[in-house]
């Protein structure tokens, strides 16, 4: 029996192996000259290279880390933030318009503006990750919070429980799915954040690998790049936030 | 919670990061293992004597790149690139060491002066 | 003897926001409830009756009068009155043992005498086998015995229930009241218990409390003449003087809910 996970799971590599079909046809046949768009075999050839001279990894450890270390940091205050909003509904009303007016600028906006206060560097990069984490993280918490049931507190009020607690054992994990919603969404502006950052504000880091290959004439190394950061997305949220929104959601029963 | 925390284990996500960072965890210990065998017995030699090594030459594979060049500027001043060589000098010897745990540098020999 | 729970004057108005008046939902309201008592309080909707169940938990402030529990003023929530919600209101990411448990583990009692309580409360209210399921493997009425247990479990003087089977269907209701029944003898609790059910208020009722349409007053308070251990379903039916009392209480309110039309109609 074909279950809707392997159903969709066998669409998926047809879809991609079309795609890969159509890109080899038009590159190998000479639709398109591949010094514009190389054939998947460079591309292919371009990768295992780059992982043997330490070039791919080195620059994708680098990007990787700068984009948990400000990640983290962008998320924890995001969640104090949002839940602070959350529970009052004066700070609430007072900070939603701010909250969403940043939220409606995209964390790379802030690139040009990051390099006049922080110059060209791993500060700029964090700026701009931060801006595109924190505000969608405190969005989303904020409406979790929001969102659970006040009788929750008015029952742990009547068990004689402080604000301390009640925040802790019901308004957070009521706003769990919301939150880890949240921070789904936050990777993955965070990552695009951090690629184009990278692209103009760093000397290390796969976004600046992908911009720099286009300064050498390696349209294959340009494109490998663009593929690395595709794939890496695409685990981060398949593999680990995908599966962990579910299990919160269906751990409860809250739908 | 503890039953949340054993599914959480058995689940296919968990298992797999798990494999990832073991797998990571292998190659660089291997990494760590093979690296004395990149250093040729005179580096070795004056490791054992000096501090700093005045001169080296890191021998890659392939022609070193720009990020090559920078990557080792990181562990001593870049001070030539010729073929697949790169020369280093004033690199303390534990950074010679740290050197030669990179899986893309092929051998690191001491260099004349 | 002092009374359990002493209601004296008490009004609530507040501020409608939307329609920007001042709503006055309780107009001096006074009863008591003596201990071990079993008091319902019925009428029509809209008529408060939550507004003072949630004012004598503490969870608002009255605009005036005043509420004493063994004589002593209500200020503001405590463990003293528990409160089961119509809404279920135990936690989805605590387990049955877990929410039966949690008024303890605020008052930091010791895990093992903990225990012993969620043991004797999950029998009592017959959910034996299901002690580490979640609410959402949880029937309505299964949800509700939960809601109940916990609140007993903390020991309050006197629990608050908030119209606690409005939200199940018509056989697990019936089921359940004469569960809630046998669970205030067993507990031996005072209970002051909403509802706009009728037959509810009369079946489980020591006295009946009823309220008048909007903003509430007590109307009438009756007593209902037989002990609550004779009490079961259907048979409550053939007794002719529950059908009276029930009668009698139905046009009571039925009254007040014509009155509170006439008034509507004439606005209109």
């Amino acid at each position: 029996m074909i279950t809707d996970k392997s159903s969709s799971r066998i669409y998926a590599i047809i879809s991609f192996s079309l795609l890969v079909i159509i890109w080899w046809s038009i590159t190998n046949f000479g639709v398109i000259s591949t010094a514009y768009l190389p054939t998947p075999l460079q591309v292919g050839t371009e990768f295992v290279s780059s992982v043997e001279k330490g070039t791919l990894l080195a620059n994708l450890g680098i990007s990787l880390a700068r984009l948990l270390g400000t990640y983290i940091f962008a998320s924890i205050l995001g969640i104090a933030a949002g839940v602070a909003m959350g529970l009052s509904p004066n700070v609430s009303r007072f900070f939603r318009p701010i909250l969403s007016f940043f939220n409606a600028i995209s964390g790379i906006t802030w690139i040009p503006f990051a390099i006049l206060w922080f110059g060209l560097g791993n500060a700029t990069i964090a700026f701009v990750i931060f801006n595109s984490v924190f505000f969608i993280v405190a969005q989303n918490t904020m409406t979790g919070v929001q969102t659970v049931p006040e009788v929750f507190e008015q029952a742990m009020l009547t068990m004689g429980a402080g604000h301390l607690r009640i925040i802790w054992e019901a308004m957070l994990p009521g706003a769990l799915p919301s939150i880890v919603t949240g921070q789904r969404l936050a990777l993955g502006f965070g990552w695009r954040g951090l690629i184009a950052a990278e692209m103009v504000a760093g000397s290390v880091g796969i976004g600046f690998m992908i911009f720099n290959g286009s300064y050498d004439y390696r349209p294959d190394v340009v494109l490998m790049g663009i593929l690395v950061v595709g794939v890496v997305a695409t685990l981060l949220d398949q593999f680990i936030f995908a599966p962990l929104e579910r299990r919160t959601i269906e751990r409860w029963g809250l739908v | 919670m503890p039953a949340m925390l054993k599914s959480l284990i058995r689940h296919r996500t968990f298992l797999s990061l798990v494999t990832l960072v073991v797998l990571w965890g292998g190659f660089t210990a291997f990494q760590q293992v093979i690296a004395p065998s990149r250093l040729d017995p005179a580096l070795r030699q004056a490791m054992t004597k000096e501090e700093t090594i005045g001169r080296i030459a890191v021998d890659l594979s392939f022609t070193p790149e720009d990020f090559h060049i920078n990557y080792l500027q990181q562990y001593g001043v870049v001070a030539g690139v010729s073929g697949k060589t790169i020369f280093l000098v004033q690199v303390p010897r534990n950074e010679v060491r740290q050197l030669s745990e990179l899986y893309w540098i092929k051998s690191i020999r001491l260099a004349d002066q | 003897m002092p009374y359990k729970i002493s209601v004296r004057g008490l009004v609530h108005q507040y501020y409608n926001r939307h329609t920007k008046e001042t709503v006055l939902a309780l107009k001096d309201i006074s009863f008591d409830v003596n201990a071990g008592e079993f008091v319902t309080i019925v009428g029509p909707s809209g008529c408060g009756k939550s507004t003072l169940l949630s004012l004598i938990a503490g969870l608002r402030k009255p605009s005036a009068g005043e509420i004493l529990v063994d004589g002593v003023a209500v200020s503001g929530p405590g463990v003293d009155r528990g409160m089961v919600f119509q809404e279920f209101a135990i936690l989805p990411w605590r387990t049955v043992q877990q929410n039966i448990g949690h008024g303890l583990e605020i008052q930091k009692v010791s895990k093992e005498k903990r225990d012993s309580v969620i043991a004797r409360y999950v029998e009592m209210v017959g959910l034996q086998g299901f002690e580490n399921k979640y609410p959402y493997e949880l029937s309505g009425g299964m949800k509700q015995r939960v809601a109940v247990a916990r609140t007993l479990a903390a020991n309050p003087k006197v629990v608050l229930m908030d119209e606690p089977l409005a939200a199940l269907d018509a056989q697990t209701r019936v089921t359940l009241r004469e569960e809630i029944l046998r669970i205030s003898l067993e507990a031996a609790c005072t209970i002051l218990f909403v509802t706009h059910s009728v037959d509810e208020a009369v079946f489980l009722g020591d006295r009946v409390v009823i309220l008048s349409r909007h903003p509430g007053e007590v109307k009438e308070i009756v007593t209902i003449p037989s002990s609550r251990e004779e009490r079961r379903y259907p048979s409550i039916h053939e007794n002719q003087r529950f059908e009276e009392i029930k009668h009698h209480v139905f046009q009571s309110i039925r009254q007040e809910v014509e009155m509170a039309d006439e008034t509507t109609m004439r606005v209109e």
